[in-house]
């Protein structure tokens, strides 16, 4: 019964306790997976807006430059035209006026002018073809030398010089300047940025994070990425399509992100070490976890502390429930005093300790009720069962301390031990002399025997025998007196 | 400074002789070490003072392409040295988009006849035109000189030159680079640049008399491109298609290897091209493979160098101590070896 009341309790609590946890986990598992990707996605935004405000920089840097160049070109007068060296004047004082470093205007022959140079462009400068010339441009030469050649030119109208249709004016940039200005050299957290051009040469000339300046970034990329990704980055590059592209360096995981300046064939990028971010989410995620951890400890804790008790009182209420069914099996019901069964269990036990040879001293006494049969037949069995009861109270009070049985209708047997053993002989008279008296009165009439255990009993039957004997020869003495 | 030049072209001169002495071919870039110092870009003036505070010269050159470009930006270094010492030197640096003798005389004439300028100077397009008209200049009293990659016909009363002294040797050199390539036997074609034109010619005289030393080479085809890649390119494919036994193209100006490369690359034959100067394309086919070798020369130092020598000149300085009637500029042979280095110190190609 124990084992068939404990054994469901614990596997349902093992089996709720793993129901908690495995939900708990899981659920730990997806709140994981879904902060990835939210920190991937946010990742990405940053990286995008990082991005996006220097390409937005640059784009306003080149607008305030052509605006600068169309101003200029306002301001030019026939005057202006009338002698190289007036238009020579004209370019320096513009230069001066807007703090360019080089502004020059080339005719439809392709000779350009500066402020100190007249020279031939067409071999130069490819926005002086015939096509690029009509439009506004953002060029980037290699030019001989190693350093790389930025020009800003704007189509010219209605200007004729020494008798030439003037076609383009431009400007060149350098370089340093857009650097500067887009504040590259303050890293911002391990974030890295640089200018490529399309062909994937550095413009900026600084490393950028673990790709130096004198790197191809495409070649330096080829080396790390597959030859699909590879290639999707340098088709990326060539049409000037923002992108992201993920690689390892140095055992580090990078998050590399692109985005094309209008008009240049330029690619802002920005570039990030992958466990700076994940660094940073690390910590929240341990949190979650230890957070996630307790809760289930303490989950778990309450439901064996739960289903603990319940075993507990389960248990209690079980061996309680034992004790009044197995109190049942042995007590007489009239009576309330042991029954047949009960004295069986009694004698087994008697027996066994007679054949271990422990047993201490006891006495039998074994009663019979005279007169129940008449009872039953003039009064009807209430009467005999309430006559029965009472000679089980008159019993019971006469041997406080010494267990009684009902074994037969009428028949009651008293095991004596202890100090009823004692007084045995004393508590044997009382009876005997009550029923004597009772016989002689009408009254309730017990008649009784009593023998003690002896050494060559083997059986507490033996001791029985002798008892029940001793009880007919009384109950035939009392039935006839004198 | 002035000593450290001459130090630098002494040393250059020794070198040339040096290598001319073990192999017969000059400053071979034998690594990619030493092909940073086949061009120089750190030059800076000598310790000259200028008389004036102001120059004003004319250049003309033989026609507009990207080897003059290399020379104008020596020549833009200078000037901006000139203006930081507070001395404004203005210029003019013009030419035809076709090489023209003709052309080169009247923009000559034409610069003289506007009395305007300090010094005019001239990349001579052909000797026998041109010589005739420095002399009538140099007669009337106009300071006149030659610069960047050929000089005026011997005897020529122009003051000074500034350039490529040694066009024979550079051609002879490719050649024999090629005649050695090829085993010292077989069927080469030569192009030529421009007709006439000093440097081209005396480049193709170069490699023809080397050739002539290998009897079992020989010159099937000589060419001339006129500048032109385009045209370059064609020739080259019509000599594969004229001689199906063809074994080596010897280049002999900046456009040649460019055209020869493409139209082998097209057609797929073996050939081995050996060529001059520093097109980028060119540089990447020598990198690749497709061209054997190429002669460098410094442009952009006889840029700079034209220059500062122009200024003395217009000081009335005749050649001397402070610069020579001839300023050498050296040509070094480079390999595939060198390919990638002479791309990163040019183009800033990695």
């Amino acid at each position: 019964m124990k084992r068939s009341t404990l054994f469901p309790v614990l596997i349902g609590a093992v089996i709720v306790v793993l129901i908690v946890t495995g939900a708990t986990l899981w659920m730990s598992a997806g709140a994981r997976k879904a902060t990835d990707n939210a920190v991937e996605k946010v990742s990405e935004f940053y990286l995008e807006e990082l991005a996006g405000r220097r390409s937005q920089v640059v784009t306003r840097f080149f607008e305030t430059k052509a605006d600068q160049m169309q101003r200029a070109m306002a301001l030019m007068t026939q005057e202006d035209l009338s002698s190289q060296k007036a238009l020579r004047s004209f370019i320096g004082r513009v230069e001066a006026l807007y703090g360019l470093e080089l502004f020059a205007v080339a005719d439809e022959d392709n000779v350009v002018y500066t402020e100190h140079t007249t020279y031939m462009g067409g071999s130069r400068y490819a926005f002086l073809s015939d096509e690029l010339s009509q439009i506004r441009t953002i060029t980037t030469n290699a030019a001989y030398g190693g350093g790389k050649e930025i020009c800003l030119s704007l189509p010219i109208r209605d200007r004729v010089f020494n008798g030439k249709r003037l076609k383009t004016c431009f400007i060149e940039i350098n370089m340093d300047d857009i650097v500067s200005m887009l504040a590259f050299d303050t890293q911002e957290n391990g974030t890295h940025f640089s200018l490529y051009y399309e062909n994937g040469e550095n413009l900026t000339g600084l490393d950028f994070g673990p790709v130096s300046a004198r790197q191809n970034l495409l070649a330096f990329m080829n080396r790390h990425l597959t030859a699909d990704e590879a290639e999707a980055l340098s088709g990326n590059f060539k049409d000037g399509i923002a992108g992201r592209a993920h690689f390892s360096f140095s055992d580090v995981k990078q998050l590399l992100y692109y985005s094309p300046i209008p008009e240049t064939g330029w690619m802002i990028t920005v570039l990030i070490p992958e466990n700076l971010i994940y660094d940073q989410i690390d910590g929240i995620r341990e949190e979650t976890m230890t957070r996630s951890t307790v809760q289930i400890l303490i989950t778990c804790a309450a439901l064996l502390v739960f289903f603990g008790v319940l075993a507990i009182r389960a248990q209690r209420e079980s061996r309680a429930l034992l004790e009044q069914e197995r109190k049942i099996a042995v007590r007489d019901s009239l009576t309330g005093v042991g029954n047949k069964y009960a004295y069986t269990q009694k004698e087994n036990a008697v027996d066994q300790d007679i054949r271990s040879g422990n047993k201490r001293p006891f006495a039998l006494v074994v009663c019979d009720l005279n007169d129940l049969k008449k009872v039953n037949d003039t009064q009807g069995h209430a009467a005999g069962d309430a006559y029965i009861h009472e000679a089980s109270r008159l019993i019971c009070d006469l041997y406080k301390h010494s267990p009684v049985y009902r074994i037969g209708g009428d028949e009651f047997a008293v095991f004596l031990e202890g100090a009823d053993y004692e007084q045995r002989n004393e508590l044997f008279e009382s009876l005997d002399s009550r029923s004597a008296e009772n016989a002689r009165g009408g009254g309730m009439v017990i008649a009784a025997g009593m023998a003690e255990y002896e050494p060559d009993d083997k059986h507490l039957f033996d001791v029985f025998s002798r008892a029940d004997k001793r009880m007919y020869e009384r109950k035939n003495q009392l039935k006839n007196p004198g | 400074m002035k000593k450290k030049l001459k130090l630098q072209q002494v040393l250059a001169v020794l070198m040339f002789l040096l290598c001319l002495g073990r192999t017969g071919m000059p400053a071979y870039a034998e690594n990619a070490e030493k092909a940073e110092s086949v061009v120089r870009f750190d030059l800076s003036l000598d310790s000259y003072v200028p008389k004036k505070d102001h120059y004003n010269f004319f250049f003309t050159y033989k026609t507009v392409h990207a080897w003059w470009d290399a020379v104008a930006m020596g020549m833009e270094d200078a000037q901006k040295q000139f203006l930081n010492r507070g001395i404004v030197v203005t210029y003019e640096y013009l030419a035809p988009e076709v090489t023209s003798a003709e052309d080169q005389k009247n923009r000559l004439l034409a610069a003289a006849r506007k009395d305007d300028y300090d010094v005019i100077g001239v990349d001579v397009a052909d000797e026998s035109v041109i010589s005739p008209v420095l002399d009538q200049l140099a007669d009337a009293g106009i300071r006149v000189m030659t610069f960047s990659s050929s000089d005026a016909a011997p005897g020529c009363r122009r003051i000074a030159y500034v350039g490529n002294t040694h066009n024979y040797t550079d051609g002879a050199n490719l050649a024999r680079a090629l005649c050695e390539k090829l085993g010292g036997k077989g069927k080469i074609a030569v192009l030529v640049g421009t007709r006439g034109a000093p440097c081209h010619e005396d480049r193709a005289r170069g490699v023809r008399d080397i050739v002539a030393e290998y009897p079992d080479m020989e010159i099937v085809s000589t060419e001339y491109d006129q500048d032109s890649i385009n045209l370059a390119y064609d020739l080259t494919m019509k000599i594969l298609d004229d001689h199906p036994d063809l074994s080596g193209l010897v280049c002999c100006n900046m456009s040649n290897p460019v055209g020869a490369a493409r139209a082998v690359k097209e057609t797929g034959r073996d050939i081995v091209i050996v060529g001059m100067d520093h097109d980028r394309e060119a540089l990447r086919d020598l990198r690749d493979g497709v061209i054997y070798c190429l002669g460098i020369q410094d442009c952009y130092s006889i840029g700079f160098d034209t220059l500062q020598v122009a200024v003395k000149i217009a000081d009335d300085v005749l050649p001397g101590t402070l610069y020579p009637e001839k300023t050498e500029k050296p040509t070094t042979i480079i390999f595939r070896q060198d390919a990638d280095k002479m791309l990163e110190l040019l183009y800033g190609e990695f």
